[in-house]
């Protein structure tokens, strides 16, 4: 990946996105079911997985790979910008206990950049994929938060 | 050429739903934060958060899934359908799956805990299209995540649901 932590570096076609693994595991199927109220058998019940839907196993939800896909996103722009928008499908069904690796690249550098994204099964299929726009910024601290400006309380309170 | 759907789903072409606000907190973000494994500490610690510019924790990018998902769920427990599921503006079809397709998603403001996000939901477009095992349902939902008060949008969003 682009090393771009003070606003300035440039980013180019073909850096990699800070990408990670992940390994899905029932609590945090658990935990995703919670959070996002969703109450679908095929996420806890394995037999019913198995026995009415015809899986082999429960499955892992398809938005938490959408999930992944946005936070690798949110950390490879928040050094200099913001993700502006993002597309993304998941073609794969994916259980728990698959080692998954959630990564991307840019595909167009720039003060506007775009990257495409996936996560990958063991195998390189490529279960979920899409794209990302992003744009840089003005701000950018140390630590890499941007100004906000926007979401202040006056701010939230115009029209 | 056989179809899925009726006239009367037809017609749910132009549908439209807006659920009532929902109130962001600082324990649905930390909640989410540790789901996803991520430990950015402005989603985490209301300090950082302001230190950083933001009136209070900030969601990651993504919490909105928590509202899209739980809202339509936010039903009585003896209403949800055998599977757990529930219709979530779904038209009537004789389809046996349904899947997920494509979303595309459009973030113009952060979300911040105390936030009142007001979802609303349109049916954009339902095409039926023969596929290679049969005939196939697109139903084109377009989403709008908008601050209450302000009115501003906060999130838009397309999603595409499968019916086979």
């Amino acid at each position: 990946m682009s090393a771009s932590t003070g606003g300035t570096t440039a980013i180019s076609a073909g850096d990699e996105l800070p990408g990670f693994d992940v390994h899905p595991d029932p609590v945090q199927l658990f935990c995703y079911s919670a959070i996002t109220w969703n109450p679908h058998r095929i996420h806890y019940d394995a037999p019913y997985a198995r026995d009415v839907e015809g899986y082999d196993d429960v499955l892992v939800h398809g938005p938490l790979m959408g999930s992944w896909l946005m936070r690798l996103c949110e950390a490879w722009a928040r050094p200099w910008g913001r993700v502006t928008s993002m597309t993304y499908r998941t073609t794969t069904s994916v259980h728990p206990g698959t080692p998954l690796t959630v990564g991307g690249v840019v595909t167009r550098g720039g003060d506007a950049p775009e990257a495409e994204i996936w996560v990958a099964l063991p195998d390189g299929t490529r279960a979920t994929q899409g794209s990302v726009s992003a744009v840089r910024t003005g701000g950018g601290d140390a630590a890499g938060h941007i100004d906000v400006t926007d979401d202040r309380p006056d701010g939230g309170q115009q029209r | 050429m056989t179809s899925l759907l009726t006239d009367e789903a037809r017609g749910w072409l132009g549908a439209e739903q807006t659920f009532e606000p929902w109130l962001v907190t600082r324990m649905q973000i930390a909640q989410y934060a540790h789901t996803l494994g991520i430990t950015d500490r402005v989603h985490l610690d209301v300090e950082e958060a302001r230190r950083a510019g933001h009136r209070d924790v900030v969601a990651p990018l993504g919490f909105h899934l928590v509202i899209r998902h739980a809202a339509p769920n936010l039903i009585p427990i003896t209403e949800l359908a055998e599977d757990g599921g529930s219709d979530d503006m779904t038209p009537p079809s004789t389809a046996q799956r349904r899947m997920a397709g494509e979303t595309t998603t459009t973030f113009h403001q952060p979300i911040v805990a105390g936030d009142e996000i007001r979802l609303s939901k349109r049916i954009g477009s339902l095409e039926e299209k023969q596929g290679r095992s049969g005939p196939l349902v697109f139903v084109g939902y377009d989403l709008e995540y908008r601050r209450e008060g302000s009115g501003d949008l906060v999130i838009a969003e397309r999603y595409v649901r499968i019916l086979r």
